[in-house]
């Protein structure tokens, strides 16, 4: 992990963060939200982030569109493939968008110590993702869907979707 | 046609044999929610090729409305 970020991840005090973001962006992060303080992270303007929500990018760019609400609990981790989230978006509560994921071909190496792979993630506009849900690196969730709480999404999801599941299904289609 | 709608019915209700009524509503069934008879309506408009509007979906009280708005599709198809 870079230094600076590590730094800032530990030393600059939350208030200083929402302070930041705010001038930055425009968008409001709780005072008990955990969201690192760098390049990679890019809000839109009007965002809301939930307390106790943690949003992680070191190497990847996470960026989260205008007027998304992002609730509180939520993980949001980005990594060389990057996460991009729409405008308009919901995030329910504890919900984990995970951009990802641990080779895990080698039977003598520990699955922690091997090679991590990254495909990104990519959800669209005006997507409402209920609360607990998890979304795994590779997934394409495209505009309007909704992901039903405590889902699991590591596919694509269509437009307009209604999905649930663990593999989330499409169980309707918006009209 | 009703067959086939009430085994449709069960099988999404998890209900046993014989036990779809045109009386059943969300209250007396412990699975409906409003995602299941979304999946419901799904299953039903591929069985029988139609297609109910989302004012239909939303006025769907009990089973015997529900079936009553199926016939009706079918019927025009």
């Amino acid at each position: 992990m870079k230094l600076g970020v590590l730094l800032r991840r530990f030393l600059v005090p939350s208030p200083v963060v929402t302070i930041v973001y705010l001038i930055r962006f425009r968008c409001k992060v709780s005072l008990r939200a955990e969201v690192d303080l760098c390049r990679e992270i890019r809000l839109g303007r009007g965002t809301e982030i939930g307390p106790f929500a943690k949003l992680k990018a070191t190497v990847g760019e996470l960026r989260v569109g205008s007027h998304v609400s992002i609730g509180s609990g939520c993980f949001i981790a980005a990594d060389r493939g990057g996460v991009e989230i729409g405008d308009h978006c919901m995030i329910g509560p504890n919900s984990c968008i995970v951009g990802n994921n641990y080779r895990y071909d080698r039977l003598d190496v520990p699955t922690c110590l091997q090679e991590k792979t990254s495909k990104g993630i990519r959800i669209g506009d005006n997507v409402w993702i209920g609360a607990g849900a998890v979304v795994m690196d590779g997934a394409r969730i495209e505009s309007g869907a909704i992901v039903a709480p405590n889902s699991v999404v590591a596919g694509k999801v269509p437009k307009d979707a209604i999905v649930q599941g663990n593999p989330a299904r499409v169980v309707f289609t918006r009209r | 046609m009703d067959a086939k709608f009430d085994d449709l019915v069960a099988e999404i209700f998890e209900l046993e044999e014989g036990a779809v009524k045109d009386d059943l509503t969300p209250e007396t069934v412990d699975l409906w929610d409003s995602l299941l008879q979304l999946r419901l309506v799904t299953t039903l408009e591929e069985e029988f090729g139609i297609r109910l509007s989302m004012e239909e979906i939303e006025s769907i009280q009990s089973i015997g409305g529900l079936r009553e708005i199926v016939r009706r599709h079918a019927g025009s198809a």
